[in-house]
């Protein structure tokens, strides 16, 4: 699916004259360029390359959920990629998920004349005017966090996030080797249909489908805030107290069902917790024993590719800079917990930059 | 009140002599007739037994009675500060963000500089009376109406909330026995129900039975009470007779930062986290619906935090009673949000019912 995702993104970012036609040839010019400058002896090391200029480009992040913990480390990205490029950036959007807000901040930036634009694409079709009209400005936009179908007419440039039901499918594919086979197991979701947890969801039960070892489910809808969660959760835990497993959709209802494992010792019991995201009481329950694993879709990583990006794609008029980026390569376990429960400004909970 | 009632008791006795389960009905509709919260009380000893065939008897569990009675006392706090500005005809939306700012404050004064959570508890909850003062004065002083000045006053307190630590959640420092006393359950099920590891399963919902009572007896007893019921039932006419109507509403403001700032507090103390996304909206409509299905009215005048508690304790169970009986998530919704519906439906017939015998 992946690589779906990039061939089409490949294909929707070359436009009409073949991009990647334009790209292949930069590159033989360059490896013939080279090879002159070789033969000629006037090859310079590359730390006497004085870099690339700083240019005073703003980029506007439209972002779904602009206060959620999760984007502190986004946040975090951007402000150091700008740092290292010269350039600005203004975090925006919607406060609770409302698509509407995050258009409207989108043709602000437009009308604004923004020098490049981020935005998590929650809606398969509402972004696409907004898009093609920011592209028609000569704006460059790229996604971030949640992506358009395959196969989306949207002109976005590339995506920069986790492939949210390829992660559900995956992280479901490590939990089932982990529950009994013909168990029975729960799926939580904070607010069912929202657009960044429930295709993961959907990962989860397809996964289960194609598992073929029995297990059945149920899904809880949690509740939108923890408290709610962890009770659900564990009205859930007592009517069901065979259950082989809990496993979240998002940090919260993660960190909910791991509240209640470790209220209830479920993993002495065999059961399995596991989820998304990095709350830090999540990490604390896995260095416990009772959360088996979390995904980490490297929230700082989705702030920082953006910007370098959209700056590449500015300074090189177009040719460089927008590529797909999968950012959920890490599962989060008791062997590694310990790189991730520090304070580091990479996971949000500093703001101190690394010396 | 009561010299309508007992004239009744005697007629009705007079034709029902020898037919004990008409006495026992009528005995029991007199005294429904007597109380406001007869009405939410019956929606929810119809919803508990509901839930308890439902369960195969689970329901009444100590272990799931104490989640539904947590979740009970959370939501209940909320609600009756909700009663308390509802009965002088106002009302706050604001308390979500106090309920996720006081015990934030609490965690970081406690990571930071080492105050004890009982001290950082109490700044809070103090901090809480302090919005619903500034609530208070924006509303009654500058003429704003309370839904839009708390609405702001959500987002400015909700800001702050998020921008104080990054939107970062906290991980709460455990010092006993504050926890166990304001929220931490200690309980485990080869407990004594009766021990003190018993009461702590159900702490939170002791504290809001505690403030209900307390709040109950200032609106029958005092003047305080009497004057918030005049200014919301006929606000021109109470300050005609002398009562100091916007002092009254800036207090019940106060009531209600208060009473957000208590319950986020015992929220704190019972999952040891301090979450800035813990006061969603969405506590605050059903904390208003709990009132409202208890008997308050949108209107202003009347209201009761008895009734408020248990529409508290309807909307909880409807919350876990639902997850119990395996409701899937992608309908839970729908019968959540048609059986709160319901309820005010049966609240409101039983209530009618009510008010006709008592004429």
């Amino acid at each position: 699916m992946t690589k779906d995702l990039r061939g089409d993104a490949n294909a929707r970012a070359g436009g009409g004259l073949g991009r990647r036609d334009a790209l292949t040839r930069a590159a033989m010019f360059g490896v013939g360029a080279a090879t002159l400058a070789g033969s000629i002896g006037a090859a310079r090391a590359a730390s006497e390359s004085s870099g690339l200029p700083k240019k005073p480009y703003k980029f506007h992040f439209v972002c779904h959920v602009t206060l959620d913990q999760f984007f502190t480390p986004t946040i975090y990205g951007a402000q150091d990629a700008c740092a290292a490029f010269g350039c600005s950036y203004q975090w925006t959007g919607s406060q609770k998920n409302v698509v509407s807000e995050m258009v409207s901040a989108m043709q602000t930036a437009i009308a604004e004349k923004s020098d490049g634009i981020a935005v998590c694409l929650v809606d398969p079709k509402a972004f696409d005017a907004a898009t093609a009209m920011a592209m028609a400005a000569g704006i460059p936009v790229i996604a971030f966090n949640a992506d358009v179908p395959v196969g989306s007419p949207n002109k976005r440039l590339s995506y920069i996030g986790q492939p949210l039901y390829q992660s559900g499918y995956n992280s479901a594919l490590k939990f089932l080797k982990l529950v009994p086979k013909g168990s029975h197991i729960m799926l939580a979701i904070g607010v069912p249909g929202s657009l960044n947890t429930q295709p993961r969801l959907d990962g989860y039960i397809q996964a289960i489908k194609d598992g073929g070892n029995q297990v059945t489910y149920d899904v809880v809808n949690a509740g939108p805030d923890p408290a709610t969660e962890i009770s659900r959760v564990e009205s859930y835990y007592l009517s069901h107290k065979n259950v082989a497993g809990m496993f979240g959709t998002g940090g919260s209802d993660t960190y909910a069902c791991g509240f209640v494992a470790n209220k209830y010792d479920l993993a002495k019991k065999g059961g399995i917790v596991a989820g998304f995201d990095l709350f830090p009481q999540t990490l604390d329950l896995i260095k416990a024993g009772v959360v088996a694993f979390t995904t980490d879709q490297q929230a700082y990583l989705q702030g920082f590719l953006p910007v370098q990006q959209l700056y590449l794609y500015k300074i090189s008029g177009g040719l460089v800079g927008p590529a797909n980026s999968d950012t959920s390569q890490a599962y989060v376990t008791k062997d590694n917990v310990d790189a991730y429960v520090g304070k580091t400004r990479f996971e949000g909970r500093s703001d101190v930059e690394p010396s | 009140m009561k010299t309508q009632a007992v004239p009744r008791i005697g007629q009705r006795d007079d034709i029902g002599r020898g037919g004990g389960v008409s006495r026992q009905i009528e005995r029991l509709l007199v005294l429904m007739s007597r109380y406001r919260e007869a009405s939410i009380a019956v929606v929810a000893i119809v919803m508990v037994i509901y839930f308890q065939i439902g369960s195969d008897g689970g329901f009444l569990s100590s272990q799931f009675m104490s989640v539904v009675l947590r979740d009970t006392g959370r939501l209940g706090l909320i609600a009756i500060a909700e009663v308390m500005l509802m009965i002088t005809g106002e009302i706050d939306i604001s308390v979500s963000g106090t309920f996720s700012l006081a015990p934030y404050m609490m965690v970081l004064m406690s990571i930071t500089w080492g105050l004890p959570l009982a001290v950082g508890g109490a700044i809070g909850v103090v901090l809480g009376i302090l919005i619903g003062f500034v609530n208070g004065i924006i509303t009654v002083r500058l003429r704003v109406p309370s839904l839009i000045t708390t609405v702001g006053t959500l987002f400015f307190v909700q800001g702050i909330v998020v921008s104080i630590y990054n939107s970062q959640p906290i991980i709460a420092p455990i010092e006993e026995p504050f926890n166990a006393i304001f929220g931490e359950s200690l309980y485990d099920p080869s407990d004594s129900f009766w021990s003190w590891h018993g009461v702590t399963a159900f702490t939170p919902f002791l504290w809001t039975v505690l403030v209900v009572a307390a709040l109950a007896l200032v609106l029958k007893k005092t003047t305080f009470g009497l004057h918030t019921i005049a200014t919301g039932s006929n606000i021109v006419g109470a300050r005609e007779i002398g009562v100091r109507t916007d002092r009254i509403k800036v207090c019940n403001f106060m009531i209600a930062g208060g009473c957000a700032a208590f319950a986020g507090v015992i929220n704190t103390a019972q999952f040891a986290s301090a979450d800035p996304q813990a006061g969603s909206p969405f506590l605050t409509l059903q904390a208003i619906a709990a009132a409202v299905i208890g008997g308050t009215s949108l209107l202003g005048g009347s209201g009761t935090v008895i009734g408020a508690l248990i529409g508290a304790f309807v909307v909880a169970s409807l919350n876990n009673g639902l997850v119990m009986l395996g409701a899937q998530a992608t309908v839970s919704d729908i019968y959540l949000g048609a059986a709160i519906v319901a309820a005010m439906i049966l609240s409101v017939q039983v209530d009618r019912l009510r008010v006709r015998r008592r004429r």
